[in-house]
């Protein structure tokens, strides 16, 4: 009962917000050009879906995000791990990858753009890039934080390293590890976007450029919503996720 | 000390700029602001009319004696970039090719057609060692183009007579500029450009597989000055004053094709190249700003196919919602040159008297 | 010959800082401790049982002298020496029964879940398996640690105030149960508590410990029959002479350590 009020409280903002834009466009305090109003988008929004091309689009932006997050997030939490379990790998590669992460990820786009050209490999590439720097921060501070009490036992028991990753390590950092997942699927969405607005033939990003190149501000306004929802969705997963792995997780109280 | 001195000077301006006199700004604005699209070389100077306004002083001539400036805005992202500067009311003026005029009115954007423009040929061109040699082989391939400008529409048209659709191949969006760095260095397997083809052909990186020389008018540009409707509202006089200083431009690039194509040369683009693009082509036809059967048949078609390739989603008709010929035609009058250009016929060919 | 499963401590001395060197917590302490014994160890707070007991199971290195078992130096931790550290330290992503098994060494399937099962049922907790930590009081988490430190049948079971944070009627409870399973598995328990009732009850000797530094000042042996009677007057006389050891040898008040 409580969490159903919670979630509808969640829905205020929204509610309000769109109340304030209908006002908006109705008294046309903007030109529609720069804010359509709210039944033309669902008139572009009933187009688009039926036509199918924001499925189609939808599509093809979804797979690279799967690929880039996939990707990334794993190798982010190889090298998290990695460096947060054996010093030599901290020592070589820490410094470098804390020098990588303060240049924002749309700085590679050039370099990548030469080196992977504009298809889908840069495009992977260049997602994964992103995704790879929130999981693998991630999963550092989620190990470097296992309690050093975890660790005696781990000692005690005699655990070789692969036993103290697998039983103690990534356990423990687990709940850090899920924000790591989450930072990666939201970094993805807006690398996807980013990468198409730059080059692409089909993906959203590709048609928010398109329509933004023939003035079509609903079909970029449609769009942004479409990957709203969608980035939505997808973080409410990973949090359901979240939920059923955590859930044996309450402190104790017995400490 | 000097800094804050500097600060209050430069408020100062500023305020001096942007008028405090609200009542003396309502007459006439103090600048007026043209946009159009930038050459692929980025320079600073312009083509066609606007070109001979800035060479031949012809807006001070005019202006001067009003105190207004003239401000031109070469816009890298092109007629699409125009668009948003004139929603955001950053320009007054546009200078726009037929794709991006005619999808600014149609999203809703409220602008006025107040003379026309014409001419600017699309070229498909090929990295130089590329297998493809016909049009219909384009299936499926990378083609760079610079979304929403008048090659793009072009590069529909030329697709579809040959049986394809913008779906049988893979549009990349780029600048100018860009596309033209792309097909060189291989990353597009063709693009729609303008004559900058000639350009690459010329330095031995791209092949032309295909251009509009010599075909219908219907694939050549055919675009429009256009100007924000509450410009109009508000200053029908200045916009009256400005047609007439456009119509004397367009006059002095129509005399000589050989002096037209110096002048617009200076933006980048190599004399031989202008001369090779408009090899064959009447130099008054290509300057001509009359909303005559040519231009006005080739407007409803391209707005029926962009409307039918959803490049539009609204369909207008020009002549009764867009159009404005009362300034346009003031100044010919005024400067007595209603039959300096003849009207053109649907072909493109001037019409007997 | 001693008997196999003897700890023998030898002029033993622990410091911290650097190489060892910094303040001393240990200093010189002797200690020998018979296969199957019952010791307890007790002092004041910061006096060095822990580390004592950590220096034991071989969590701490950098010490003077000799720990032995059988004669032979230890070298890091080892299945043979169990513990139950202070706080319980269960898992709370494991189910009781995963965190039992978690030490779980050299065991098939079928004989794995056995050897849990048993020491869920020895420590009382049967039905508790599926349960996870935060679904357990003090003193069954502190049993349920105390299983999972069985579970490889250590020689040594070393406990670190194991029931300090439960209640007196929990505690007397497990006092019970504790000196069921030592009488069961038949192995050394070395127990720290400040509980002097715990210690006379469950020890064949106490240790007492003075502090700073830390050194043994007395061992006590505890000649009582099992079970033991907290009522009767040799109970009584025996933490008349306990309490008497740290009023006689400490100024300050005696200060309970957690
Ligand atoms: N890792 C350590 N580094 C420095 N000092 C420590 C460390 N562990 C314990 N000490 C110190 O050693 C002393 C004894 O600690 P401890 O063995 O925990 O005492 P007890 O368990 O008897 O209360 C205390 O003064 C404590 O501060
Ligand atoms: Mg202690």
């Amino acid at each position: 009962m409580r969490t159903l009020k919670r979630k509808l409280l969640g829905l205020v903002a929204p509610v309000l917000l769109l109340a304030a834009w209908d006002y908006v466009t109705r008294r046309e305090l903007f030109s529609p050009q720069l804010l359509p109003p709210s039944e033309m988008l669902l008139e572009t929004w009933w187009d688009m879906q039926t036509s199918g091309e924001l499925a189609l689009n939808m599509r093809v932006s979804l797979c690279r995000v799967a690929g880039g997050f996939a990707l990334g997030a794993a190798l982010g939490f190889a090298l998290g791990t990695a460096m947060a379990t054996c010093k030599a790998v901290d020592d070589y590669l820490g410094p470098l990858f804390n020098t990588v992460r303060q240049v924002p990820i749309v700085g590679w786009l050039p370099f990548l753009i030469v080196w992977l050209g504009i298809g889908e490999l840069f495009k992977v590439a260049f997602i994964s890039l992103g995704a790879l720097i929130p999981m693998a921060l991630k999963t550092y501070e989620g190990i470097k934080a296992v309690s050093p009490g975890f660790l005696e036992l781990a000692r005690v028991f005699e655990f070789g390293r692969f036993r103290q990753l697998t039983k103690i390590m990534l356990p423990s950092a687990l709940p850090s590890l899920l924000i790591g997942l989450r930072l990666s699927l939201s970094e993805a969405w807006m690398l996807v976007v980013a990468a198409e607005l730059v080059v692409a033939s089909v993906g959203i990003g590709n048609t928010m450029t398109v329509a933004r190149r023939l003035f079509q501000t609903d079909v970029v306004l449609v769009s942004v919503i479409a990957i709203a929802i969608t980035g939505y969705l997808g973080n409410a997963l990973l949090a359901l996720l979240e939920a059923r792995l955590l859930a044996s997780r309450r402190p104790t109280c017995a400490q | 000390m000097k800094k804050i001195l500097g600060t209050l000077l430069a408020v100062a301006a500023a305020i001096a700029t942007f008028g405090v006199a609200p009542g003396f700004a309502a007459d006439h604005p103090k600048v007026i602001r043209i946009g159009q699209p930038s050459g692929s070389y980025g320079k600073a100077v312009s083509l066609g009319p606007v070109g001979e306004i800035q060479v031949k002083d012809l807006f001070d001539q005019e202006f001067k004696k009003d105190g207004i400036k003239l401000e031109v805005n070469n816009i890298k992202t092109a007629g699409p970039g125009c668009n948003e500067a004139l929603a955001n009311n950053a320009l007054d003026f546009a200078n726009l090719g037929d794709l991006p005029a005619v999808a600014g009115f149609a999203g809703g954007l409220k602008t006025r057609a107040v003379a026309a423009t014409r001419g600017g040929n699309t070229y498909v061109a090929v990295p130089i060692d590329s297998p493809i040699t016909n049009l219909k082989q384009l299936k499926g391939k990378k083609i760079g183009v610079s979304l929403g400008t008048y090659m793009h529409a072009a590069g529909l048209k030329i697709l579809a007579d040959n049986g394809l659709s913008e779906n049988d191949v893979t549009f990349f969006n780029m600048d100018n500029a860009t596309v033209l760095t792309a097909i060189a260095a291989k990353e597009v397997e063709a693009a729609f450009i303008s004559s900058d083809a000639i350009t690459l052909r010329t330095r031995g990186v791209a092949r032309v597989l295909y251009s509009t020389q010599g075909k219908p008018v219907f694939y050549q540009n055919a675009g429009a000055l256009i100007v924000r409707e509450e410009f109009v509202r508000k200053y029908p006089d200045i916009v009256k004053r400005f047609l007439k200083v456009w119509v004397k431009a367009s006059q002095l690039h129509s005399f000589d094709k050989r002096a037209a194509q110096k002048l617009d040369s200076r933006v980048g683009t190599p004399l031989t190249t202008l001369q090779e693009d408009q090899q064959g082509q009447s130099n008054l036809y290509l300057n001509s700003p009359k909303f005559d059967e040519q231009w006005l048949s080739h407007d409803r078609r391209s707005i029926a196919l962009f409307k039918a390739k959803r490049l539009i989603r609204k369909s207008f008709d020009p002549e009764k919602e867009w159009i404005d010929r009362s300034f346009l035609d003031a100044a010919l009058r005024e400067l007595n040159l209603e039959n300096f250009w003849p009207d053109y016929d649907v072909n493109g060919n001037p019409k007997k008297k | 010959m001693e008997k196999l499963g003897t700890l023998k401590v030898n002029s033993l001395s622990k410091g911290f800082g650097p190489k060892g060197q910094g303040l001393k917590v240990l200093d010189d302490v002797n200690l020998t401790v018979e296969p199957g014994e019952f010791i307890s160890i007790v002092g004041q707070s910061g006096c060095g049982k822990t580390t004592f007991l950590r220096l034991v199971v071989g969590l701490e290195s950098d010490y003077q002298g000799e720990i032995l078992l059988d004669g032979k130096r230890l070298n890091g931790p080892d299945l043979e020496r169990g513990v139950v550290f202070q706080d319980h330290r269960l898992l709370p992503w494991l189910t009781v029964e995963k965190n039992v098994g978690l030490g779980l060494k050299n065991a098939g399937k079928g004989e794995a879940r056995r050897k849990v099962q048993e020491h869920i049922e020895l420590v009382g907790l049967k039905g508790y398996e599926k349960h996870y930590p935060h679904q357990l009081s003090g003193g069954m988490s502190q049993r349920a640690a105390i299983a999972r430190a069985l579970v490889n049948r250590p020689q040594i079971l070393m406990l670190d105030e194991p029931l300090g944070a439960l209640d007196a009627l929990t505690r007397m409870y497990m006092h019970q149960e504790l000196e069921r399973i030592w009488r069961q598995e038949g192995i050394t328990m070395i127990m720290v508590t400040h509980d002097m009732d715990e210690a006379i009850f469950l020890s064949d000797r106490v240790v007492i410990m003075s502090s700073r530094p830390g050194t043994i000042k007395k061992i006590m042996p505890v000649k009582l029959a099992r079970p033991r009677d907290r009522a009767s007057i040799e109970f009584a006389r025996i933490k008349e002479e306990l309490l008497e050891e740290f009023h006689l040898h400490t100024e300050t008040p005696f200060a309970y350590s957690i």
